[in-house]
């Protein structure tokens, strides 16, 4: 197992329940949904800083590979849950659709329902990569301020001559 | 007795400008990219009034994962909202403004980030506006919304270039693997072979 994998999988595991606690509140508290957009920030710093703690060597570049590894897993944990998701609130994403129908032909469009689920699947797969980008700012910002250096390396003494050098 | 001039080592190596490239190169990208997640913010109110139904909708959707869409908090165009809030606008504007006036402020040639008070202390304004519009205190308008995530995101982006150029400098097929610690000066004993004996005073494993 890389040492990165246990890191990422904490910080997307943690950063996922965060979600649903702040998709869940937003519905009750209007202004918990201006956390969406810090939520995979904060993630990618997580797993950094959860690595540096394991690592000799933290760098901008293990920061933000840690938090690519840490965006994949989210989205795949997003991708598990979202038929159950689907399932669950089906009535609202009914409505949801029926909602943006309803606006956008009041706008001149003319979207129809099958046409409009494939535009939704796309922008989903679209916030994958979104998220996932969102991540690894996050996996590099910690690498920057989780930085750790190599430790000093002694200084080079050459070895002593042998005894009877110069003889 | 001196060297003929076959044996002069250059002091800034292949392997420092091929760095640069790429850090020049990464920089680029993630530029271009960020121009591209600006303008897909923007683009999504132009596909509604253009009847790009297909794209608006998606555009709207992939930003919905990471931004509330609130219409009476975001900016509008022909009235209807970017596809983020003025917040997040603000932040992805400033991320953007930060990136393309990095190299006006330091030479992409430096991985050495700024002190981290700055980034501790970035989120600040931001946190403050948002406080006082929850607390009910202060009605906060786009504009302060939009100004503070844009001190946001420019601090950010002079954080992140130096964590690009740092980027340029790793072997990009180790980026997943366990960072091992490796003496310098074991290292440069493994690059010592038959045509590279050239005598190098900065380097003591390479002095003849």
């Amino acid at each position: 197992m890389s040492g990165k994998l246990l890191p990422a999988i904490i910080a997307a595991v943690v950063t996922f329940i965060i979600a649903i606690i702040i998709s869940i509140a937003g519905s009750f508290i209007p202004f918990v949904g201006c956390c969406n957009c810090v939520t995979p920030i904060i993630g990618g710093l997580f797993a950094a800083f959860l690595y540096s703690n394991k690592a000799e060597v933290m760098t901008p570049g293990s920061g933000a590979g840690v938090g690519i590894l840490a965006g994949v897993i989210y989205a795949i944990f997003s991708l598990l849950i979202t038929p159950i998701s689907i399932y669950l609130q089906w009535d609202k994403l009914q409505l949801q659709i029926e909602q943006l129908s309803r606006q956008f032909k009041s706008s001149g469009m003319n979207l129809d329902g099958p046409v409009l689920i494939i535009a939704i699947v796309v922008g989903a797969i679209l916030g994958i990569g979104i998220i996932i980008g969102l991540f690894a700012l996050g996996g590099l910002l910690g690498g920057v301020f989780f930085k750790k250096e190599n430790q000093p390396q002694p200084n080079y003494n050459p070895p002593m001559p042998p005894q009877s050098f110069g003889i | 007795m001196p060297q003929p001039a076959q044996y002069y080592v250059p002091q800034l190596s292949e392997r420092g400008k091929k760095r640069f490239r790429v850090a020049v190169l990464l920089w680029l990208a993630v530029t271009l990219f960020m121009l591209c997640w600006m303008g897909m913010i923007i683009y999504a109110p132009l596909a509604v009034e253009s009847g790009h139904h297909f794209v608006a909708v998606a555009i709207y959707k992939a930003f919905s994962s990471v931004c509330h869409q609130i219409p009476e908090r975001s900016f509008k165009i022909f009235g209807s909202a970017l596809a983020v809030c003025a917040r997040c606008t603000g932040i992805y504007a400033g991320l953007t403004a930060g990136f393309l006036i990095y190299p006006l402020f330091r030479s992409l040639r430096s991985s050495e980030s700024f002190s981290r008070i700055f980034l501790l202390l970035a989120p600040v304004p931001t946190g403050i506006d948002f406080l006082l519009g929850a607390m009910g205190i202060w009605q906060n308008t786009h504009l302060s919304r939009s100004v503070t995530g844009a001190i946001l995101g420019i601090v950010c982006a002079f954080f992140i270039v130096p964590g690009l150029v740092d980027l340029a400098q790793i072997e990009w097929k180790n980026i997943f693997k366990k960072e091992k610690t490796v003496p310098a000066v074991e290292d440069e004993q493994e690059n010592i072979s038959e045509e590279n004996v050239k005598s190098d005073y900065s380097r003591p494993s390479l002095r003849i």
